[in-house]
């Protein structure tokens, strides 16, 4: 049934974005996470991957998340000697998160759900037509 | 009374079947929106052309020795073809959302044109057969 297979891909699609919003959540709660001991790395943003998969009983490319990376780059520095985090010189490592860049992922994710959430109502809809037949 | 026999059910029917399969493939479009390297794909829309040549049907494969395997799903009546319409993005994808939408909901406007008319033409055979509704 290819509504059965639509709802399933839309379902994926969700469950999907689902998870880059759980780990957009985690960088945000964590944006302040630095090290306890003298020169140990602060939090390292982590980026969520998609990939497509084939579903072999619908025939269908199911959207799946791969394995969560973490994000590259230098981290900021911050003069505070008291930090326990704090090296040599008195500057701590701040995490490389960026709250502007995780706002905009967050609100990528949110549309995307509802476009999912679209295709569901679509399908449903044409689905509840075709029964509708019986009717008369 | 068998509907199918009737070559105006026949096509409707083939209607309904051509938009839920397009439906399925605008639904992988949407729910790989934002997987890297993924390309659009659409359904390509049945011509009059095909739908005469294809009175003959389709031809399925023999299995003439045991240890042939027959595919699990049977072969589809529609052509899958790119839909190049969006742009591409730096990550390798070109799905646009809006775009699909659009699709999507004229696919589910088309779909339900095509069971209004599969009922009026139910009830006009009901109306011959001089039944009340």
């Amino acid at each position: 049934m290819d509504f059965d297979a639509t709802i399933r891909v839309a379902a994926s699609g969700l469950a999907a974005q689902g998870s880059r919003l759980k780990v957009i959540a985690e960088n945000l709660a964590n944006a302040d996470s630095t090290g306890t001991t003298p020169g140990a790395e602060p939090y390292r943003r982590k980026i969520v991957t998609f990939r497509s998969v084939l579903d072999k009983t619908t025939g269908a490319d199911l959207v799946k998340t791969g394995a969560t990376q973490t994000a590259g780059g230098d981290f900021e520095r911050r003069y505070d000697p008291s930090h326990p985090a704090a090296d040599a010189q008195g500057y701590v490592m701040m995490p490389n998160v960026n709250p502007l860049l995780e706002m905009m992922d967050m609100r990528e994710a949110q549309r995307s759900y509802e476009a999912n959430l679209n295709v569901i109502d679509a399908a449903r809809n044409m689905l509840s037509r075709a029964i509708d037949l019986l009717h008369g | 009374m068998d509907l199918d026999k009737l070559p105006l059910f026949k096509a409707m029917m083939r209607r309904m079947q051509w938009l839920s399969e397009r439906q399925q493939v605008l639904g992988q479009n949407v729910a790989n929106a934002d997987t890297p390297h993924y390309r659009a794909r659409d359904l390509k829309a049945p011509s009059f052309a095909e739908l005469v040549g294809r009175s003959q049907a389709q031809v399925s494969l023999v299995t003439t020795n045991p240890n042939h395997l027959n595919g699990t799903r049977p072969p589809t009546a529609f052509k899958t073809e790119a839909d190049n319409s969006g742009e591409i993005s730096p990550s390798g994808n070109n799905v646009s959302l809006e775009d699909q939408m659009l699709k999507v909901s004229g696919a589910a406007g088309d779909y339900q044109l095509t069971t209004s008319l599969y009922k009026q033409h139910v009830a006009m055979l009901k109306t011959v057969l001089g039944k009340t509704q």
